[in-house]
C-alpha cells in the first residue's frame, strides 16, 4: 500500500482532488452558479431526467391509484385501456387542454400582479437526502433564470433559486432553515419572519416567528409574503396550524402549513421579474 | 491481485461493460427521481454510494476513479449546496475501497459490509459537518441522529446486491 502513495495513480487522484477542491471554493465564493463540471453533466443529463421524471410521474400515479384500492378507479382504468386508441387520437388535444388549465391558474396571479414575468418549469430531480425537499427544475440561465428568482405554484410560494446552470436550476424550499423571508398575517397584518426547522419540515410545515406578544395571529389565518427582501409581496404561503411561545417567552411563533404540497410538486412557475425586484438582498445563512 | 486486475483490463466483455453502464445510469436516475422511493421513515439511502462501494470492491483502480468521479458529479448536479463535495467524496471512497479490498481485507461479503458501513458513515458525517451543522442545535443534531446515521446504515446494507452483481461480473471476466 505504501507504494501507492509514490505511484502515478496517486498523483493523478491528488491532482483531480485538488482541481475539484479549487472548483468547490470558486463555486462557493462566486455563488449562484452550478460548478462547471456539474453544469456540463447536468445539461447533458437534463433531457433524460425530464423523460425519466415524466415516466416516474405516470408510474407513481398508477401505483397510487392501485394502492387506493378504489374499485371504481380500477374499473375506470380498465375502461381507459379499452379507450386507449381513441385517447391516442385525442392526446394532442388533452395535452393542449392540460396546458391551458395550468396557465389559467397562473393567469389569476398574473391578473392580480401584471408586473410579474413568469417562466414555467418542470421538476426533473429531487435531492432525496435533503430533509427540506430541495429540487432541480428543467430551466436555467438560457431561459433567463437567475439566482434568488421566486418559485411558486398556483397554490402559493415554493421557494427560490439557489444555483443556476445552463438548462437546470436548483430550488430551495420554504421548509429549509436556510431560507428567511418577511411574512405577514393576511387578516391582522402582524409581521414576522418565516424560516424552516427540521422538526417542522418532517411534518411538511414551516415556522412563522418573531411575532410580538401582543399580536392577534390565530389558527387558520393565512400567511403571505410581506414584500421585504427577494420575494414580491402578497404571495400566499400557508395557514397557521398552531401557535406557541419561544423559550424565553419574549415572542410568539406559529407553525404554518404551506398551501403547496412540496413533496408532490411536479411543475412550477418562476417569477423572473416583478416591480421592485432587487431592492434587498436575501437573508438566512446562505 | 495485480494479475487479476490486468486480466480484467485485458478481457473486458462488452456485455459486462454495457450492463455496468446501464446499472450506473439506472441507479443515478432512480436516486434523483420520485419513482420507487425506498426510504424507511427518515433513512434515505444514497444508492450510488452503495453501488460505487460494490463496484470498487472488484474493479480496477482506474475504473473505480472514473466511475466514482462521474457518479459524484451527477449527484452534485442535483444535490442542494453540494458544490463538488460528492465528486470528491465518491472518488476518494472508490479509491479507498479499492485499496482496502486489495490490501487489507478478503473480498467477502463481511468485508464489503464493514467497508460500506465505514465509508457511508464517513460520507454522511462529512455531509452533516459541511452542510447541515450550521443551523440551530436542535436541527443540526436532529439531522445527524435522525437522518444521517440511519441513512448511512441503510446505504451500507444496500451494498449487498451490488456486491453479488459485481462478484458475478468479476467471476465471469476471470472465467473468460
Amino acid at each position: 500500500m505504501r507504494f501507492f502513495f509514490r505511484s502515478r495513480q496517486f498523483k493523478i487522484i491528488l491532482s483531480i482532488t485538488l482541481c475539484l477542491v479549487a472548483l468547490s471554493i470558486m463555486s462557493f465564493l462566486i455563488g449562484g452558479n452550478l460548478s462547471p463540471q456539474s453544469n456540463v453533466f447536468g445539461t447533458i443529463a437534463a433531457p433524460f431526467r425530464t423523460a425519466f421524471t415524466t415516466v416516474s410521474g405516470w408510474t407513481s400515479d398508477f401505483v397510487k391509484m392501485i394502492g387506493d384500492g378504489n374499485e371504481a378507479q380500477i374499473k375506470n382504468a380498465e375502461l381507459e385501456n379499452e379507450l386507449n386508441e381513441l385517447r391516442k387520437k385525442l392526446s394532442d388535444y388533452d395535452e393542449a387542454v392540460k396546458q391551458n388549465e395550468f396557465y389559467e391558474d397562473y393567469l389569476e396571479i398574473k391578473d392580480e400582479n401584471p408586473d410579474f414575468k413568469f417562466c414555467p418549469a418542470t421538476l426533473v430531480a429531487r435531492d432525496k437526502n435533503d430533509p427540506y425537499k430541495s429540487f432541480t427544475i428543467n430551466k436555467g440561465s438560457l431561459s433567463g433564470l437567475k439566482e434568488y428568482d421566486t418559485v411558486i405554484t398556483d397554490a402559493g410560494l415554493v421557494g427560490y433559486i439557489t444555483d443556476v446552470g445552463l438548462t437546470t436550476s436548483k430550488v430551495i424550499t420554504i421548509l429549509s432553515p436556510d431560507i428567511t423571508l418577511g411574512a405577514l398575517d393576511d387578516r391582522t397584518d402582524d409581521s414576522g419572519v418565516l424560516s424552516g426547522t427540521l422538526e417542522l419540515a418532517e411534518e411538511g410545515n414551516t415556522r412563522f416567528y418573531n411575532l410580538s406578544r401582543s399580536c392577534n395571529v390565530a389558527i387558520g389565518d393565512f400567511v403571505v409574503t410581506s414584500g421585504e427582501g427577494i420575494f414580491p409581496s402578497g404571495l400566499l404561503i400557508g395557514t397557521v396550524q398552531s401557535i406557541g411561545s419561544d423559550k424565553y417567552n419574549t415572542s410568539i411563533y406559529a407553525s404554518v402549513k404551506p398551501f403547496v404540497d412540496i413533496a408532490e410538486i411536479r411543475s412550477v412557475m418562476v417569477i423572473t421579474n416583478f416591480e421592485g425586484k432587487g431592492g434587498l438582498e436575501v437573508g438566512g445563512s446562505k | 491481485m495485480g494479475e487479476v486486475n490486468s486480466m480484467i483490463r485485458k478481457k473486458l466483455n462488452p456485455i459486462i461493460i454495457l450492463s455496468n453502464i446501464l446499472i450506473f445510469i439506472v441507479v443515478l436516475f432512480f436516486q434523483t427521481s420520485e419513482i420507487f422511493d425506498i426510504s424507511i421513515k427518515t433513512a434515505t439511502p444514497m444508492i450510488p454510494l452503495s453501488l460505487i462501494i460494490g463496484f470498487a470492491f472488484f474493479s480496477s483502480m482506474r475504473s473505480a476513479i472514473i466511475w466514482g468521479l462521474i457518479s459524484g458529479i451527477m449527484i452534485d448536479s442535483v444535490a442542494y449546496k453540494s458544490y463538488c463535495f460528492n465528486a470528491i467524496a465518491f472518488m476518494l471512497i472508490a479509491v479507498a475501497v479499492y485499496l482496502a479490498s486489495n490490501n487489507l481485507f478478503n473480498k467477502n461479503l463481511k468485508a464489503a459490509l464493514v467497508l460500506a458501513l465505514i465509508c457511508s458513515v464517513v460520507y454522511f458525517v462529512l455531509l452533516w459537518i459541511l452542510f447541515y451543522s450550521k443551523t440551530s442545535i436542535d436541527s443540526s443534531l436532529g439531522y445527524l441522529l435522525k437522518y444521517a446515521l440511519p441513512s448511512a446504515t441503510y446505504t451500507a446494507v444496500l451494498v449487498i446486491p451490488f456486491y453479488f452483481i459485481y462478484r458475478y461480473f468479476s467471476k465471469k471476466i476471470i472465467k473468460n
